[in-house]
């Protein structure tokens, strides 16, 4: 156990936390390389033909990682934002800030992939039903996020303004994921009850390899710019002199 | 998949399913674009930093 806390307590260090995070997020890129081309193989080829949406259903090969990832890293920058609230801890700030631009980025990649599938399925590339709704909310959340996050002069103003906001928009996750079961809704409902899931095994060993791909770039990306951001608020301390060569 | 000209079609969905896969490809590289991009912009405004610091104190 103290080795354990020991450990959390050196990975906040923000020196430590930057050195750490170099060969950490080298590891994860690559696994995430080998994920995502083993998936697309997987969701693009080997997986079989749906008997009623043909290949078209081959979309939530990219859709559903992605969708499953806006809430994933909206989740992660929440509990960011606590921490950077209560413990005051650069580090949280950091990794909220580098999260915003990727849990964005996924979201937008959701919607418009959804869109796609959207269009052969339904007849329509959009309709105002709550999955829907409360995903574009999300999307506007994070857009929120980024921008109160640098509209300060002072990064820490900025930091805990957006941090607010992170915990209050959290409130979005859940009914994002619910939205399908208490609202009736154009969107297919949930394909996964807790463990176990409807579709077909040979359908969903990719979109588990892809989820698992989508994490691991998620977490490389995030190590990367949590790099950046952490340097960013302490350019006043020496060890930032060491690293930066100036 | 059947054949090459199935999976290039992707039946009558190709229209669909490839700029789906290829929004979602382009948005992962730009991402990682914009991540060598901050890092690059950090790194000089941290040296500014570092600049004006060493200037006061001289």
């Amino acid at each position: 156990m103290t080795a354990i806390r020991l450990f959390f307590h050196r990975l906040a260090s923000p020196p430590h936390f930057y050195e750490l995070s170099k060969p950490w997020g080298r590891a994860f890129a690559w696994i995430a390389l080998v994920l995502i081309l083993v998936g697309l193989y997987g969701g693009l080829w080997l997986a079989p033909r749906d008997f009623q949406q043909g290949n078209g259903y081959r979309i939530m090969y990219v859709h559903v990682p992605s969708a499953w990832m806006s809430l994933f890293v909206f989740m992660v920058m929440a509990a960011s934002a606590f921490v950077g609230l209560v413990w005051r801890m650069r580090l949280a700030y950091a990794v909220a800030a580098a999260s915003a631009p990727l849990g964005a980025a996924f979201t937008a990649v959701a919607l418009v992939t959804g869109s796609l599938w959207g269009k052969p399925m339904w007849g329509t590339y959009w309709v105002w039903d709550a999955r829907l709704t409360s995903e574009l909310i999300l999307f506007f959340l994070y857009l929120g996020f980024i921008t109160l996050n640098r509209s300060f002069e002072d990064q820490q103003t900025g930091d805990r303004a957006a941090a607010i906001l992170a915990l209050v928009g959290a409130i979005d996750v859940p009914i994002v994921h619910y939205s399908v079961d208490w609202w009736q809704t154009l969107h297919q409902g949930s394909s996964f009850k807790g463990l176990t899931s409807e579709i077909a095994p040979s359908m969903l060993w990719p979109l588990l390899v892809m989820m698992a791909g989508f994490m691991f770039y998620y977490g490389w990306l995030v190590l990367w710019r949590a790099r950046s951001e952490i340097l960013l608020r302490e350019a006043d301390r020496e060890w930032t002199r060491k690293v930066v060569g100036s | 998949m059947t054949s090459f000209h199935e999976f290039l079609t992707m039946g009558r969905f190709g229209v669909f399913v490839w700029p789906a896969f290829g929004m979602g490809l382009f948005t992962m590289l730009f991402n990682i674009y914009l991540a060598h991009l901050r890092e690059k912009s950090v790194l000089r405004d941290v040296r500014e930093v570092h600049q004006a610091s060493r200037e006061n104190q001289s």
